[in-house]
């Protein structure tokens, strides 16, 4: 008989036995420990979820500020950049303004300069040319030419008003100086009666005429009273066109200044005078 | 000749007697039971484990799918029953290698010891998931005629299921026996792991069968309990063919 009921019972109480045992000490600890650890790695990973939510959240914040922070630096920067942008166009401005200011300074005083110098230019090219011409009739004056400015005088008195005559002798007789024949030559007697006739014409002749010789005359003839003086000699002419070229040119300069523009010096115009122009004074 | 460890008596007073079955049955619960508790008392829910507890978890979760699939049913209930069926024979197998010991799976009244505890608890599992008349009923499914031919089946595969075992390890020990006498050196080492292979195997479909037996028991209440047309309908003909092909 293969089958040993007494063993089969046996072993059956053994295998319960066993079933016990290994669920006392094999399933339930294991079990258990499987259960716990399972437990923890599911409350870990919650837990790890949880956190990484939070940081998550944190990060998604931290971005925002960032954005923020890096748009307000645009801000910033934009705004530093247009201001530096208006600072160099006005210190610019201000550079050309005042680069403007000297240029036109120095323009001013270069004009200035120029004018002056100009000014000096001409007064002494009118100088010297009055110089030359003084020079030049004093080379050429001499006692024939005097005679004839002398006839030309006698003519240009006797052509004179009378009143004009009258009035000087009357100053003359008037005042206590006697009246001064002055000449650049010494007159001869002709001359003289010629110049006496042509002046007391119709008049009564109040004195006798002091003569007197005054090489600044250059040539011609002049006479004066007190207060009175009929003159017709080169000195004058020379004088009246000096004077005349110095008030035309200080009038040109005038006239450029006025204008602006830094005109090139105009050539001189020396105008002659004619005798008719003499002056009567 | 000795056809198993049952004539092997060391110990005789009448009918008790203390023979090679059960002493290297006392052989393997020691082991088992000491090997766990030294194991278990240490056990921590720690992230890192010993490689004891690395080993019996992973035995233990082994076990845990295996009735987990074949019953589609939570595991914990049956597994102190099936996880010892399968770790006893197991056990006892494993150890055939080690000369001297008498496997008492080689034993035709230890097969039936634990045919006879398969054969009572599916009924136990049975009754106690959905009582006495749910499950009586079954007997008489699809027909009353088919009562008899329910209760023959029951039996027979109690019977099966332990002449498999025994025969499959008598037949082992036999061999390497036979071969010894024949050729002592090289074939009993190949026979002896092969015989290694067989006992594994032999382990794995004895619990499976006893818990297709048990989930069968237990599920019809669950397949009557559920609506129509759930997916565990077809679950009963999964295991009859499961049982079928193992057997």
């Amino acid at each position: 008989m293969l089958i040993d009921w007494f063993t089969v019972v046996a072993q059956i109480v053994n295998f319960l036995i066993l079933v016990w045992l290994l669920r006392r000490l094999l399933y339930g600890p294991v079990l258990r420990a499987m259960q716990a650890r399972e437990a923890r790695i599911a409350a870990q990973s919650a837990e790890a979820l949880a956190a990484k939510q939070v940081a998550e959240q944190e990060a998604a914040e931290l971005r925002r500020l960032q954005a923020q922070l890096e748009e307000s630096r645009d801000q910033v920067l934009a705004a530093a950049r247009q201001e530096a942008e208006e600072r160099r166009k006005e210190l610019v401005a201000q550079a050309r303004r005042e680069l403007d200011e000297a240029r036109a300074g120095w323009y001013r005083g270069l004009q200035a300069e120029r004018e002056a110098f100009l000014r000096e230019l001409r007064r002494r090219l009118g100088s010297q040319l009055c110089a030359i011409s003084r020079q030049a009739l004093a080379d050429l004056a001499d006692a024939e030419l005097e005679a004839r400015a002398v006839a030309l005088f006698v003519r240009r008195l006797a052509a004179l008003e009378a009143d004009e005559r009258a009035r000087l002798v009357a100053s003359a007789r008037k005042g206590t100086r006697p009246i001064f024949v002055r000449s650049a030559f010494p007159l001869d007697d002709a001359a003289r009666r010629a110049l006496e006739d042509a002046l007391f014409a119709g008049l009564d002749k109040p004195n006798k005429l002091t003569y007197e010789q005054d090489p600044a005359l250059l040539c011609g003839v002049e006479i004066s009273t007190q207060d009175h003086k009929i003159a017709w000699t080169m000195a004058d002419y020379l004088a009246a066109l000096e004077r005349d070229i110095l008030e035309h040119l200080e009038g040109e300069i005038e006239n450029g200044r006025r204008n602006g523009a830094l005109l090139p010096a105009p050539a001189l115009r020396v105008e002659t005078t004619t005798p008719e122009q003499s002056h009567a004074g | 000749m000795a056809i198993g460890p049952d004539e092997l008596i060391y110990w005789q007073w009448g009918v008790v007697k203390l023979n090679a079955t059960i002493v290297f049955t006392w052989v393997i619960m020691v082991i088992m039971a000491g090997g766990a508790w030294l194991i278990t008392r240490k056990v921590t829910d720690a992230p890192t484990i010993g490689r004891g507890q690395n080993m019996l978890e992973a035995i233990v979760v082994l076990v845990r799918d295996q009735i987990r699939e074949v019953s589609k049913q939570p595991p914990d209930r049956f597994l102190p029953f099936v996880g010892t069926l399968f770790l006893f024979i197991a056990m006892s197998n494993l150890l055939n290698i080690v000369p001297g010991f008498q496997a008492p799976t080689g034993s035709l009244s230890t097969t039936t010891a634990l045919a006879l505890c398969v054969f009572v608890a599916v009924p136990i599992y049975g009754i106690s998931q959905q009582g006495w008349r749910a499950y009586l009923r079954q007997y008489l499914q699809p027909s009353v005629f088919m009562l008899p031919f329910n209760i023959i089946g029951e039996l027979s595969r109690t019977l099966a299921l332990a002449v498999r075992l025994f025969g499959n390890v008598m037949s082992g020990t036999m061999i390497v026996g036979v071969l010894i006498s024949i050729a002592p050196l090289f074939f009993p080492v190949i026979m002896t792991a092969f015989g290694l292979l067989t006992g594994m195997i032999q382990a794995y479909i004895f619990a499976i069968l006893a818990m297709v037996y048990i989930a069968s028991a237990t599920r019809a209440h669950s397949d009557s309990a559920e609506a129509p047309g759930e997916t565990h309908a077809g679950a009963p003909a999964t295991t009859g063919l499961h049982s079928s092909k193992e057997s």
